[in-house]
């Protein structure tokens, strides 16, 4: 094998490459902890893996204990996708930059049974992953080999609950990505069985 | 084995333009969250014919970075016309990416019609070209009506027709596209691979990703993920059975085999589909 050249200028159409394919292991492998390879913060981490997602094709809505705090997101991910704000009902990605759901966490988008990938793709960013910390979860499903356990900080258990309903009905349900403070992040999707506290 | 490294600089990074893969990358999300659904998508005119794996190229274009090596097989072969074009058009419209035959080496593999013999590793994706994508087509014209049925999990069709065929004929028919179930709940059209390549996507280390350009349609086989054929308790599912056939070149009997038709006599032999593996096999034994 003659070695792939590392010495590609990171343009922003390569830097959505390789972070998309950052996304493509963490949702084929759920629990699993990625980084990004330039994201230091969880806010770099964010706004990346939404831009090698959305543009202005989607709608978005972000959930946050603070008006301004709310603002500041929801016009930092115009510019950077060119998404446009909606509902949480009707929003195909929904951001919680708090970590909170904030009683808006069930309300997002589930699917229909003729159209499941309607269900919208909700994030959060969170203190921190499988540390001491954190609300341990015992995972297993499509991409978990056997059984996982993962732990989140900063993510109430009321709406990891929330989560776990939504999912309840496969094929309906929502995909989850945890981003913590340092730019690491992980998935859940619908087809995982979550049981809380294990 | 080559890399080649000029820059094109008339196209994008993996030429199709970044909406386009935006839209692929987010079908691409869904179906892996949502194992051995069909995730419609607007697929894009390629230049190449829709039906020659304009699908596959859609998804390789899509998800490929500069540290990454492909190899590009077409019923087993790094060397047929569709292969080697399919592999020369990523590698000079994605500057940095290395390509190769070797199946160990790769990072992503796009095939059309085969699963490599080497065991497939977590480190590597398989991008499957999909000419037709509905397993449920053999019963059912209507894509509406498919829909419906994949939605109330209404399979009792599919099932009667692999009976009506064991009732007639003793077997099922399917040769090749052989139904599938995904993760106890979605049947799926594996592509048109044979028998001898189903059970490798059940619980696989690597991800399976499907593409049909025509049909507009991704798919996904998320590692470890259970994917059964469609059989009965008391007809179990069998893989192709070559009666203890070799590779006239390189000896082996536990590969996949072509029948090839030497002479107008009907001479005929047998070699290894997967044609690196072969090549790799005739280096180690020296033959």
């Amino acid at each position: 094998m003659v070695k792939a050249r590392k010495d590609v200028l990171l343009d922003p159409i390569i830097l959505h490459h390789l972070v998309f394919r950052r996304v493509l292991e963490a949702i084929s492998r759920p629990g699993t902890i990625m980084e990004l390879p330039v994201a230091k913060t969880g806010e770099d981490c964010l706004l990346l893996i939404l831009e090698s997602l959305y543009d202005n094709n989607n709608t978005f809505a972000v959930i946050s204990v603070e008006e301004s705090y709310r603002k500041m997101w929801s016009e930092n991910i115009k510019i950077r996708t060119r998404s446009l704000e909606t509902s949480v009902e009707e929003a195909d990605f929904v951001v919680f930059p708090d970590g909170k759901g904030k009683g808006m966490l069930s309300q997002v988008r589930r699917g229909n049974y003729l159209y499941p990938e309607l269900g919208a793709t909700v994030f959060f960013l969170i203190e921190g992953l499988s540390d001491n910390r954190g609300i341990p979860l015992k995972i297993s499903g499509p991409g978990i080999k056997g059984e996982s356990i993962i732990a989140l900080n900063g993510i109430g258990k009321e709406d990891l609950e929330i989560l776990q309903e939504l999912n309840k009905e496969f094929p309906l349900g929502v995909e989850s990505i945890f981003i913590d403070k340092g730019g690491r992040f992980l998935t859940l999707t619908r087809a995982v069985r979550v049981e809380i506290g294990a | 084995m080559k890399r080649l490294d000029h820059i094109e600089m008339f196209y994008n990074f993996a030429f199709i333009n970044d909406e386009v893969k935006r839209e692929v990358r987010r079908a691409i999300f869904k179906a892996i969250a949502i194992p051995g659904y069909q995730v419609p998508f607007g697929s894009r005119e390629m230049p190449f014919a829709r039906g020659w794996g304009t699908g596959g190229i859609q998804i390789t274009l899509s998800i490929i970075t500069p540290t990454d090596v492909l190899k590009v097989i077409d019923q087993g072969s790094d060397e047929s016309v569709n292969a080697e074009n399919i592999k020369r058009f990523v590698a000079r419209v994605s500057p940095g990416i290395g390509i190769t035959t070797d199946t160990t080496q790769a990072t992503i593999i796009q095939t059309r019609h085969r699963i490599p013999e080497e065991p497939m590793r977590s480190d590597q994706i398989l991008v499957l070209q999909v000419p037709y994508p509905e397993a449920l087509r053999e019963v059912e014209p209507s894509e509406v009506e498919t829909r419906r049925m994949h939605a109330e999990g209404d399979y009792g069709r599919m099932w009667l027709y692999l009976y009506e065929d064991i009732v007639r004929f003793g077997e099922v028919r399917i040769s090749y596209r052989y139904p599938v179930r995904v993760n106890e709940h979605y049947i799926m059209d594996p592509s048109p691979i044979p028998r001898w390549d189903v059970p490798k996507l059940n619980m696989a280390e690597s991800l399976f990703l499907f593409g049909a350009g025509r049909e507009k349609r991704i798919y996904a086989v998320p590692p470890f993920t259970r994917v059964e054929p469609l059989t009965f308790e008391d007809h179990p599912f069998r893989i192709e059975n070559f009666n203890g056939a070799k590779c006239k070149l390189c000896g082996s009997f536990d590969t996949y085999l072509n029948e090839i038709i030497m002479t107008e006599a009907g001479e005929r032999i047998f070699l290894c589909s997967d044609t690196s593996y072969c090549k790799k096999r005739r280096k180690q034994l020296g033959v």
